[in-house]
């Protein structure tokens, strides 16, 4: 497998935090890519880092063979094929499904193309029943659907899933592990930044453990979340 | 006919051309012209509503300083006469390019930052255009304001014996900026700027650029209301600083909006022919200026209170469900007390 994403040695601090220190990782294309740790580990610093809305004090981030400068901002980014969702999903309230995603579409794409786009969309997130609603009014899991929506409208090679399955009961949690290996199979890469390790086990080929920032563990996830180094960082001591 | 053309002409094409006959048949009817300079308010209040609708009410960015554009257009009109005896048709390509520079200037300062700065610039701004205005006395009349003298009727100047040319005019005025904020509203500048609105974050992650496209919105915004503010000078004959450029006339323009709905293309009219002729009806019963001010804030209070989405929202098909249902639920409480009082008598 080819890398798609190279942070290499990335640190950032912010006042006396050291939010990310001497960070390397890669992010192989085609790969779900577990990214966890603790709480106040960096994980969403390292988003903002991958995509643009801040800066590291030292080390780079290479992209697709680019490497990622001050001159790419966020939205230049996002045109490269990256996307992102939020911990708490952020949809246009204002409109309805259709059209959050159908806005998004325009981007790329002339009117008529952009109605194909978001049936498209709509059919592989399986929300064609949702087009029509006000989208405030959606439930936790489908803002969460929509959020990935929109951002499949761009075309993404690269997403970057920050805490999706917080909030969701089993059931839904089992119908976004479908959605994510849906995804997963047209080609798109997912870094996948989760708190709840059961759906890191079941959706990552692979996983990175940070901790304070720096990185800890690599590797199969059953293996990784069984090291001690990984048990000592989440619940603070030895598993008895 | 297809059902949906059918519906289509029934609910909108049938009662918006009976609307247009009407307007167009009213002054033959009227031999007041002052109920038709009232008239040519509302109209003209529409326009600059629905222009100021435009960054304010689709893209949530509040602006205090469009009583600048209005007077760009108002200003430029009677100088251009009176210094050099030229048509306000020619004052408005001048309007239309000041404004541009303007609201260039003032957007891109301000859209590079988020939150309330837009708004904090556009009224710093206003007060230093009205300030200006009121200390170059020579040029602009200070004070006391600049007059366009009566040189006789003609279109060409603008210039008419009564009301009712401007009547026409103004309605055409309307329909045309109306015309224009439709297709914006469905163009992809209108979309992304209603995303903005929606959540400004989640538009810049998603790849919009969000600074540019509430430069444009602003621009064409600030442009169009110059236009009116030409026709408005004209009709007028008359300006002053601290009426045409002070924030009254800007809140004015807002209230409109926030109190016909904001961010649709109807509410902006709705609220210019409800607020401006109570206005005038206050100013007849209260006295002039003061009664026109408590008047309009009492109906901002009043529409915040009641109806935050703004007049519109009556006519809206979500209300009018929300009635039935109303009503629905009320039947069905009446049928039951008939059926229970049945039960009691038997």
């Amino acid at each position: 497998m080819s890398i798609l994403l190279e942070a290499n040695d990335i640190s950032i601090s912010f006042g006396g935090i050291h939010a990310v220190q001497n960070l390397s990782f890669q992010v192989k294309k085609g790969e779900v890519l577990g990214f966890i740790g603790p709480n106040g580990a960096g994980k969403s610093t390292c988003i903002n880092l991958i995509t643009g809305v801040y800066m590291p004090d030292t080390g780079s981030i290479t992209f697709d063979g680019v490497k990622l400068t001050e001159k790419h901002t966020i939205r230049e980014r996002v045109h490269m094929g990256m996307g992102r969702t939020f911990q708490t999903p952020r949809p246009f309230g204002n409109m309805t499904v259709y059209d959050n995603i159908f806005t998004v579409a325009l981007q790329q794409n002339s009117f008529a193309a952009a109605h194909e786009k978001t049936k498209e969309v709509l059919k592989l997130t399986e929300m064609e029943h949702w087009a029509d609603v006000a989208s405030a009014k959606l439930p936790i899991e489908m803002r969460k659907w929509l959020d990935l929506a929109r951002i499949l409208a761009n075309d993404p090679k690269f997403i970057m899933m920050d805490e999706v399955m917080a909030g969701l009961n089993p059931n839904e949690m089992e119908n976004s592990f479908a959605l994510i290996e849906r995804l997963n199979q047209a080609g798109i890469t997912i870094l996948f930044i989760e708190h709840v390790l059961r759906a890191v086990v079941r959706v990552c080929s692979r996983v990175i453990v940070i901790n304070e920032g720096r990185f800890l563990a690599e590797g199969e996830p059953r293996e990784v979340l069984d090291r001690p180094e990984v048990i000592e960082a989440y619940i603070g001591g030895k598993r008895s | 006919m297809k059902t949906e053309q059918k519906k289509k002409w029934i609910h909108q094409v049938l009662p918006l051309s009976c609307i247009a006959i009407v307007i167009l048949l009213l002054p033959f009817g009227i031999q007041s012209n002052y109920i038709i300079t009232v008239a040519v308010t509302c109209f003209l209040f529409s326009c600059f509503g629905v222009c100021w609708n435009m960054i304010s009410g689709y893209g949530g960015q509040i602006s205090w300083c469009h009583a600048v554009f209005v007077s760009i257009g108002a200003y430029t009109t009677i100088l251009m006469n009176n210094l050099a005896g030229w048509s306000p048709f020619i004052a408005i390509p001048v309007s239309m390019i000041l404004s541009f520079i303007i609201s260039t200037v003032i957007g891109k300062i301000s859209f590079r930052y988020r939150g309330p700065f837009f708004s904090i610039t556009t009224i710093a701004f206003a007060e230093i255009v009205r300030v200006l205005l009121l200390n170059f006395r020579d040029f602009t009349g200070g004070s006391a304001g600049i007059t366009r003298p009566y040189i006789g009727a003609s279109f060409w100047n603008l210039m008419f014996e009564n009301d009712t040319p401007f009547y026409y005019i103004s309605f055409v005025l309307m329909v045309g900026v109306v015309y224009i904020t439709y297709r914006f509203e469905k163009s992809k500048t209108g979309y992304y700027l209603k995303a903005i609105k929606g959540d400004e974050d989640a538009a810049i992650s998603l790849g919009i650029d969000t600074s540019r496209i509430k430069l444009t919105a602003f621009q064409l915004s600030a442009v169009l209301t110059a236009v009116i503010g030409v026709f408005y000078g004209a009709f007028i004959n008359y300006v002053q600083p601290n009426t045409i450029c002070g924030m009254d006339f800007s809140v004015q323009i807002g209230s409109v909006v926030i109190v016909g709905g904001l961010g649709t293309v109807w509410g902006s009219m709705i609220g210019a022919f409800i607020l401006i002729p109570l206005i005038e009806l206050a100013n007849i019963l209260l006295g002039a200026q003061g009664g026109a001010q408590l008047l309009y804030g009492l109906a901002l209070i009043f529409v915040v209170i009641a109806q935050p989405r703004g007049v519109i929202y009556l006519f809206s098909k979500e209300n009018r469900d929300r009635i039935a249902q109303k009503l629905g639920k009320g039947a069905k409480k009446t049928s039951e007390k008939i059926r229970e009082k049945g039960r009691e008598d038997i």
